[in-house]
């Protein structure tokens, strides 16, 4: 009853426009689940995640619909839609970020280089040291750069100076922050400007050596330079990283990815290259999404 | 234009404006009235407070026209100060007015007889006098008064407060306008035969059955004790005063004359001669059967003689005036470094002390190790235990002392000088209260008025008086705070004991043992609750699951609905009695419980892990509550069995150190020792152990490592109490002995069980703070932004990690906020501690002892303090100090969360 309620005024929104467009809205007025258009191009890609008919509730309300989806290895994966199709809660199913919030259930399954992420006998512990996850808004911890890089590291014990250096050098080199701090790396981080933060916070990630990386949204919360930069080093780290990115802006969607899944209502509705999806899409749903028809 | 077609009114109605200005008004005058009622509440603390400290008061001298001589023996004046008398060597009795010096009357009390002794008691009118004939007679020389029922003709101009002589006395017209004559009034008794020969001095006390003690000397050198009883007379059917002389063997030390003063105590025990040149010799009157002298004594320096000796009120100090100017204060002390036989080998049965240390010297304590005792040093104590010392040296005049007057109700007592100079001095604080101009031509005799309101000196040419207001001279910053040595005190002490039985009772306003007591309070309490509540807010705030988290935590805050005063009844009536049955037990619980929920998580590792997940949500949290029951079972059985093994069977008695339990100091120094060792070991493992631990499970599975888990669990408790075993050895059962290394662990944090005690009321306070610290610190480690607490989770750290590197840390000043408030809350805290620490105001680190805090004495004794005097006062300042306490955590602590709240300014 809940679920129809909130749906209702979108629903109705759409209804006449239902003539151009495809089966989406047909699955959400029927409350049903809705076969993604996946292109061809997946189909070489080798996964590192795979995500297999996963459906999640936050209490009554669901908010993922049967999601199937494939994250191709050392690629970037950009997740689009507009606010409350699911993109974020999509991200943090594959850390299990969502088992915080008590009133989350789910279906279905995620395998993270092999291993099911839901198996009841999977230690959360040890699956999120191997995914390195970034957030909407900076958070560095309230210590000094250098703790927060080597945080990782740290909660491992590890005590070894040697090797703490050398993945703080390595990891603020790779974020192109190294130049910036190697001389107050005793600094609190809450003293880095809002851009240098997040880059410490993928610094951070990368430090645990993960095998996929997850960006929730990283640059919401920066201005039009920071995001710049952020952005060229997604692009640096594509193909050294897998990469699972949540992103409102399309523009970064195009210029930084090369795989864009399209998410509506906790529907994942199309998924394939970036440059497909922007130009030649196979749904007449996708085009308008991403011409800014709707959303 | 508009889109609704509504136009809205850009002027602010009248009515919010006077709301808005209503509000700000309000708001201004709360906020405002606020600081300024803390402030007045504090001025008037510090108004009360203040007068203590302002010294003593005394007016300008009014001329009397009376005439004093060296003959006179006593001056008094009546407490309403308008006549006095003065009585002289021949027995001559002079009263005169003191408004004018006129002699109201003048008759010879002792018209047939030579008087050769007398003596006054200070505390009254009493007094005995000896003859040259042998008979001594005892009597009051006094005041009375009447009220006159017509009233004559020359008095009836009289307004209030007015006074006139008035046949042999002087009428003063009362509040009440009734017409108060006052005289003095003579009563003596019948001559009683004492001895043969002529008395040379005469002393007496009552003892605690109201028999008279009478103590004399006579001219032939014989020293005598007069026990009186009262008889009836089976003829007359009259009482009949029956003497019972005793003489004590006695021999006069060579080539000394009779002694020229004799002191019989309070109480009748002990009896004391002084000689002009400073010997003293004390008796042992205690029994009727009297013994010779038990102790020899200096009073003075060389070279110096004593020229006045006078008795306190309460007899129990003499203080000793002398040629030089010194003024001492010396009495009897019961000193508790007695030597028992049985510490010493070779035996040497019986009590010792050092010698020498009469005069200016804390008392030693002889050390308990025979080996270290040089009985060179020693000598045995006098048999009824007691020493003679001198206690308080008042400050020195430059000239001879001539005569002394002890106040009748306080130690205080003013002293004349030869060169004219009047000083009155408070004893016990050994504090000068006011010094008067000298008087010209020198002082005769002295004498403070029984109200302590003036001061009177005898001259040859005339009297002067002085109105005299000593304000509080009990209460020095020294007496309030410090050390002072009381009236058979063993040494100087800190000691509060505000009222007593007796009319010679002093007071004793120290401060310190309160402020101890209110330390005392708060550290047990905080020890037990800040850890209880700490863990229980990162228990819930980062463990449980969020609805379980509101449910816990609004049972807790329903603890704090718990009046303070059910707990400490509580605390006094179930919980001490309760403990007092199974100490042993209770400290055993203490280790015990937190080993069994520790072995309990250990366990829990080794389920399988599917099943671990599982369960780990309530039947994790169900399980705590099953180890508890069994780490309380593990006490109830390890706690009979420390005791019969450590303590000799019984842990109370072996605390008392009582003679019948021989067991040493390894048990307790066990207990002492086994937090000391659990931090050695603990950190041992986290910096040695679990590196290499960590290096090499890699390849483990979990069960293993779980396995592994409980096994250095168990290996680590053996350590632990190996470690404190043998550390408890070597201090305590004398392994060290040969480097010093030898002592007892009673006396320190563990001593003597009284069923009301710092632990019960650190369990009990403890449980009342726990739900405000809890409250805050949940509140506190809560508010911490969640993309934190994602943010360390999400790299992979468990939620322990989470908690102790990113979440306590960052709500650091939250945490510390919290305990500052719990702290501020157990400090004030009356009710608990009211009933539950009985109330003992004693200073002990002994954690089985009770005290008495700042606030339990003020709920105590401001009800039935008198307002204005010392007493009130005196607590007054002790709300001021409980107030400056907890101003004083509270800007600490605001200190220190600025501290912690720059340091995260930017979160």
């Amino acid at each position: 009853m809940l679920q129809q309620k909130t749906i209702q005024p979108e629903i109705d929104m759409i209804t006449h426009q239902e003539d151009r467009l495809g089966g989406v809205f047909d699955a959400v007025k029927r409350d049903d689940t809705f076969p993604t258009a996946v292109h061809d191009a997946l189909h070489q890609e080798d996964a590192v995640i795979e995500v297999n008919d996963f459906d999640l509730w936050y209490g009554a309300k669901r908010a993922l619909y049967s999601v199937s989806l494939v994250v191709p290895r050392r690629k970037v994966t950009a997740l689009i839609g507009p606010s409350g199709c699911g993109k974020s809660t999509l991200l943090r199913s594959v850390n299990r970020m969502n088992d915080l919030i008590s009133t989350v259930r789910i279906k279905g399954d995620m395998v993270l280089n092999g291993d099911s992420i839901y198996d009841p006998g999977t230690d959360v512990i040890e699956l999120r040291k191997r995914i390195g996850m970034v957030f909407q808004k900076p958070n560095p911890f309230p210590m000094s750069i250098r703790e927060n890089v080597v945080y990782s590291l740290r909660i491992d014990g590890v005590r070894d100076r040697g090797v703490l250096e050398e993945v703080c050098e390595q990891s603020l080199r790779a974020v192109g922050l190294w130049d910036e701090v190697h001389d107050r790396l005793e600094d609190s981080a809450l003293r880095l400007s809002g851009g240098q933060q997040q880059r410490l916070c993928i610094a951070r990630a990368i430090a645990g050596e993960p095998e996929v990386m997850l960006l929730d949204e990283p640059c919401s919360a920066l201005d039009p330079i920071a995001t710049q930069r952020i952005e060229d080093l997604i692009h640096e780290l594509q193909g050294r990283y897998s990469i699972l990115m949540v992103t409102h802006n399309m523009q970064q969607a195009s210029r930084a990815s090369d795989y864009t899944a399209f998410m509506y209502l906790g529907r994942l509705v199309e998924f394939g290259p970036t440059e497909e999806i922007f130009l030649k899409p196979h749904l007449k749903e996708t085009e308008d999404y991403v011409t800014g028809r709707f959303g | 234009m508009t889109n609704t077609g509504q136009r809205r009114s850009r002027a602010t109605p009248k009515h919010v404006k006077t709301a808005e200005r209503v509000a700000r008004a309000l708001i201004s005058t709360g906020g405002i009235g606020t600081i300024i009622a803390v402030v007045l509440i504090f001025g008037f603390l510090v108004s009360v407070v203040l007068p203590l400290f302002s010294g003593g008061e005394v007016s300008e001298p009014r001329a009397i026209a009376v005439r004093g001589s060296e003959n006179t023996i006593r001056m008094e004046v009546d407490e309403l100060r308008l006549i006095g008398y003065t009585l002289d060597r021949d027995g001559t009795v002079t009263v005169f007015s003191l408004a004018d010096g006129g002699v109201l009357e003048r008759r010879a009390i002792f018209p047939d007889e030579k008087v050769t002794a007398w003596s006054f008691s200070p505390d009254g009118a009493q007094c005995a006098f000896g003859f040259d004939d042998g008979t001594i007679r005892f009597g009051t020389i006094g005041f009375s008064f009447v009220f006159l029922d017509e009233v004559p003709n020359e008095l009836s101009a009289l307004r209030i407060g007015e006074s006139k002589s008035f046949k042999k006395g002087v009428v003063i017209v009362t509040p009440k306008k009734q017409h108060r004559l006052q005289a003095l009034k003579v009563e003596l008794g019948k001559p009683l035969k004492a001895a043969n020969g002529s008395i040379a001095q005469i002393d007496y006390s009552v003892r605690p059955d109201d028999k008279k003690v009478f103590a004399i000397t006579t001219a032939d050198g014989a020293l005598r004790v007069i026990y009186e009883s009262v008889e009836m007379d089976m003829m007359t059917g009259e009482d009949k005063v029956v003497l019972d002389p005793r003489d004590i063997p006695y021999e006069r030390p060579q080539g000394r004359n009779a002694a020229d003063h004799i002191f019989v105590n309070g109480g009748a025990t002990s009896l004391v001669l002084i000689w002009n040149d400073g010997f003293g010799q004390r008796f042992d009157i205690r029994d009727d059967v009297p013994h010779g002298a038990v102790e020899d004594f200096q009073l003075t320096d060389t070279g110096d003689t004593i020229t006045a000796a006078r008795a306190l009120v309460g007899k129990s100090t003499i203080m000793i005036g002398t040629a030089q100017g010194k003024l001492d204060a010396w009495f009897a002390i019961k000193p508790d470094l007695v030597v028992y036989g049985r510490n010493l080998t070779p035996r040497r049965e019986g009590n010792w002390k050092y010698k020498d240390q009469k005069r200016f010297r804390r008392p030693r304590l002889i050390p308990t190790k025979a080996a270290e005792i040089d009985f060179d040093e020693l000598e045995p104590m006098p048999r009824d235990g007691v020493e003679f010392v001198c206690g308080h040296r008042l400050d020195p005049a430059d000239s001879a002392l001539v005569s002394m007057s002890p106040s009748s109700r306080s130690r205080m007592l003013t002293a004349a000088y030869a060169n004219g100079s009047v000083r009155t001095y408070q004893v016990t604080t050994e504090s000068l209260v006011v010094e008067t101009e000298p008087v010209a031509g020198g002082v005769h005799y002295v004498a403070l008025s029984p109200k302590e309101d003036g001061i009177y000196a005898l001259s040859g040419e005339s009297m002067r008086g002085w109105n005299f207001d000593p304000k509080h001279p009990e209460a020095t910053f020294g007496s309030l705070f410090g050390r002072v040595w009381y009236e058979g005190y063993n040494k100087p002490d800190y000691a509060w004991q505000s009222t007593g039985g007796s009319s010679s009772f002093e007071p004793k306003l120290s401060l310190r043992p309160l402020i101890y007591g209110t330390i005392k309070a708060t550290t047990y309490s905080i020890l037990i609750a800040a850890p209880l509540a700490l863990l229980a807010a990162i228990f819930t705030s980062q463990f449980l699951a969020s609805r379980l988290r509101t449910s816990v935590k609004s049972t807790i805050e329903m603890m704090a609905s718990l009046p303070s005063v059910v707990l400490g009844f509580m605390a006094a009536i179930v919980i001490a009695p309760y403990l007092q049955g199974g100490v042993p037990i209770m400290l055993a619980a203490f280790a015990t419980i937190p080993f069994a929920i520790l072995l309990g998580a250990r366990l829990w590792q080794l389920l399988p892990t599917r099943k671990a997940i599982q369960w780990g949500g309530f039947p994790r949290f169900a399980s705590i509550s099953v180890f508890l029951p069994v780490g309380l079972l593990l006490a109830t059985w390890i706690g009979p069995l420390l005791e019969s093994s450590f303590f000799g069977g019984n842990l109370r008695s072996w605390l008392s150190d009582s003679a019948d339990n021989q067991a040493d100091g390894v048990g307790g120094w066990m207990l002492l020792l086994m937090p000391l060792c659990l931090l050695v070991v603990a950190a041992l493992n986290v910096y040695f152990l679990a590196p290499v631990v960590r290096s090499i499970s890699r390849t483990w599975t979990r069960k293993q490592c779980a396995l592994f888990d409980v096994a250095k669990l168990l290996v680590q408790t053996v350590v632990v109490l190996l470690l404190a075993w043998g550390g408890a050895k070597m201090l305590g059962a004398g392994w060290m002995e040969w480097i010093g290394l030898d002592a007892d662990p009673r006396g320190g944090v563990l001593g003597s069980y009284n069923q009301l005690n710092a632990l019960v009321v650190g369990f009990v306070m403890g449980f009342a703070i726990v739900p405000i610290i809890y409250t805050l610190a949940e509140d506190a480690l809560s508010s911490v932004p969640s993309q934190l607490r994602e943010g360390s989770l999400g790299a992979g750290a468990t939620p322990w990690q989470t908690a102790w590197r990113i979440v306590i840390p960052t709500s650091m000043s939250g945490l510390f906020g919290a305990l500052m408030v719990g702290l501020g809350r157990a400090v004030g805290e009356t009710m608990i501690v009211l009933m539950a620490a009985g109330n003992t105001p004693v200073m002990e680190l002994n954690m089985f002892s009770g005290f008495r805090t700042l606030s339990a004495n003020i709920a105590t004794e401001l009800p039935e303090a008198v307002q204005g005097d010392t007493h009130y006062r005196a607590l007054f300042l002790a709300a001021l100090v409980l107030f400056a306490m907890t101003f004083c955590i509270n800007i600490f602590a605001e200190g220190v969360r600025r501290v912690f709240r720059r340091r995260f300014a930017d979160l």
